[in-house]
């Protein structure tokens, strides 16, 4: 058997630098998915660490979602912004959207970027109803308005195909493309 | 003597007192019977919703009664639920009342709103030609080229008087006047809708709105609700007579309220329509509650086993709209099911001989006038061939012929003979369309023997009706 013996002498040092590649990605894969990394990634203070997420944190904080309620409860960008079906799920998108972000930063110029566009055109993909389900467990609760209490029945039996932000387009941000247009000085 | 004084001075006191309250009364110009409007809430609305129902109570009381008789106003649904914005909306704007607050408005209220408590009958009313095809016809300048924009500019709008040179490919034409518009919009985008412009205000300007079913909003949202379910009492009764599609579908060119009235059905509806019932809940509204359907009957209420659509072509098997008859597909709905869904509707009342009459009446009459269709293009293509069409089709006999043939007789005869109405089948249709494809023809015989075309429009007359 020669020639299962040859790749293999052939590869003695291939295989080292291999193993030290596979080794340093696996160690930087587990690194950023272990528990303290997620945990440091998932807040705001994390996310306006990019510029341009500032006026979104803004309008963040002055929402019902930001804490302005009785309860001061306040969700984090996560909460909203990312799937939470399963970990994987979770994790996946998380990645992704986390990637995505980076490379968006560094060729949008915030300063012309047609952010409200991008809003009504963006909505549904950087939204999640098992998110929004994650807090919001009963939809049809007491003394809930009539007009919702149709909607949310006819959204239970999957009687339609709306999503939670589709009804609720600005619940996450108060003001959200006038915060933008006064942080990045557009005159609209 | 000294009586007559007296009587004289009583005379005088009398008409002075007289002619006092004639000049006081004069003075007092209509008074108002009614008294100031005033409508004072307690409960179930939010601060800023009661300030708008308080203040527009006294300035347009008759919205407000409309708003406080309806389910609405029951269900603590008020005008700040349908009418606040987001700031940053492009409709978003400000009445008197709101400046210097935080809260925006927009007087347009599109279907978009409507969904967010009514989501599935907004869906499938936007599938529907209802929506978007609605108002394609009016504004959508790749619409047959942009011609139906030149009918409402160039032509009704008397543009060619001033020999202005529009440009089709943009919503108002530019340089189009207030007069230019005039006839777009009091007619066409009245039912169909059009596209909302704004001014700086975000106020709607141009006359692009109050517009009918299909109008397309700032917010890219199409559709108004408010047509059928008029404003503001949205009355689910109001939508189930015949008055309320009667106020599109009429006239010479689909007299489908007419065609409706001269049916049995609409017999019944005009001689015991006074005693039904039409406020039963949506899917429950059954025979019984009516002796004979309405429009909303047969093309979308929930009946027998079929469930309530706000979809109108649903229980359509064939377009009869258009200028050569098809059975329904694509966009435009699915005819073979449509057919079936139809069948459903008419066995709530009538046995399979009576329908199977009816229908198949409908399918040769369709067949019948597709002949007549058929026969004109082929007339048309060897004219067109023959460079004997006119270049303006509206100071061009046989094409103006054409457009009578399908848009009006056409119309007439296919409509009619779908909805029972023989009047509007046979004198204002197949009467009429035979007549008109045998002027064509004596046109098409003149062209093609003289190899020209005659010198002045032999139509003269403005419509067949």
């Amino acid at each position: 058997m020669a020639s299962a013996d040859a790749p293999k002498k052939a590869g003695g040092k291939k295989g080292w630098w291999f193993g030290v590649i596979i080794g340093v990605v696996l160690t930087v894969v587990t690194v950023l998915a272990s528990g303290f990394m997620i945990e440091t990634t998932n807040t705001d203070t994390f996310c306006v660490s990019c510029h341009v997420m500032t006026p979104f944190r803004t309008a963040w904080q002055n929402s019902v979602h930001g804490g302005q309620n009785p309860q001061g409860f306040a969700a984090q960008c996560v909460d909203c912004h990312l799937p939470h079906g399963d970990f994987f799920q979770f994790f996946t998108v998380k990645a992704m959207t986390g990637t995505s972000d980076v490379i968006h930063n560094l060729y949008i110029d915030p300063y012309t970027y047609d952010w409200a566009g991008a809003t009504e055109r963006n909505r549904l993909k950087f939204t999640f109803d098992n998110a929004c389900r994650r807090c919001h467990h009963v939809l049809v609760p007491p003394g809930i308005k009539r007009g919702g209490f149709l909607a949310h029945r006819a959204y239970l039996r999957g009687e339609t195909k709306k999503r939670c932000a589709e009804c609720h387009p600005h619940v996450g941000h108060k003001d959200m493309i006038e915060a933008v247009n006064q942080y990045f000085k557009k005159n609209i | 003597m000294r009586r007559s004084f007296g009587k004289i001075g009583i005379m005088c006191l009398a008409l002075l007192i007289v002619g006092a309250v004639a000049i006081a009364t004069a003075q007092t110009k209509y008074p108002n019977l009614a008294g100031k409007k005033e409508l004072v809430i307690k409960r179930g609305f939010t601060k800023e919703a009661l300030s708008c129902i308080e203040c527009h109570a006294q300035k347009m009381p008759g919205i407000m009664e409309g708003w406080r008789a309806s389910r609405m106003s029951h269900a603590g649904i008020s005008c700040y639920d349908c009418h606040v914005v987001e700031k940053s909306s492009p409709m978003a704007s400000q009445c008197e009342g709101l400046k210097g607050t935080n809260i925006f408005i927009s007087p347009m209220v599109s279907s978009k709103t409507c969904s967010r408590c009514h989501p599935q009958e907004v869906e499938q009313f936007l599938k529907s030609g209802h929506a978007k095809l609605a108002s394609k016809a009016v504004m959508d300048a790749s619409k047959i080229g942009g011609k139906l924009l030149k009918l409402q500019f160039h032509y009704e709008g008397a543009g060619f008087m001033d020999k202005k040179a529009y440009k089709w490919n943009e919503g108002t034409p530019k340089g189009a006047e207030g007069i230019d518009r005039a006839a777009r919009a009091s007619g066409c985008q009245m039912c169909h809708g059009t596209t909302v412009e704004l001014g700086p205000d975000n106020k709607p300007i141009n006359e692009t709105w109050p517009g009918g079913v299909g109008t397309r909003y700032p917010d890219g949202s199409i559709g108004t609700c408010t047509v059928c379910h008029e404003r503001h009492t949205f009355s689910k009764s109001d939508a189930r007579k015949p008055e309320a599609c009667g106020a599109c579908h009429l006239g010479p060119d689909h007299p489908n309220i007419e065609i409706y009235l001269e049916s049995k059905h609409g017999q019944q509806f005009l001689t015991a329509g006074d005693e039904w019932e039409f406020d039963s809940p949506p899917d429950a509204w059954e025979p019984g509650d009516y002796t004979a359907p309405t429009c909303a009957v047969c093309h979308m209420s929930g009946i027998g086993e079929l469930a309530t659509t706000h979809n109108v072509q649903e229980r359509l098997k064939w377009d009869l709209m258009h200028k050569k008859s098809v059975v329904r597909s694509g966009e435009r709905g699915d005819g073979v099911k449509g057919e079936q869904n139809m069948k459903k509707v008419c066995a709530n009342c009538h046995g399979p001989t009576h329908i199977k009459s009816q229908r198949d009446t409908l399918d040769y009459s369709v067949a019948l006038y597709n002949k007549y269709w058929d026969g004109a293009v082929k007339m048309k293509k060897e004219l067109a061939d023959k460079g004997l069409l006119g270049k303006d089709p509206w100071q061009d006999g046989f094409q103006e012929l054409m457009y009578y043939l399908w848009h009006h007789t056409g119309r007439r005869a296919r409509q009619g003979a779908a909805m029972n109405a023989p009047d509007y089948a046979h004198w204002h249709g197949f009467f009429q369309v035979f007549q008109v494809y045998q002027d064509m023809e004596v046109i098409y015989n003149y062209r093609i023997k003289n190899k020209k075309i005659e010198e002045l429009s032999t139509v003269m007359s403005s419509a067949p009706y």
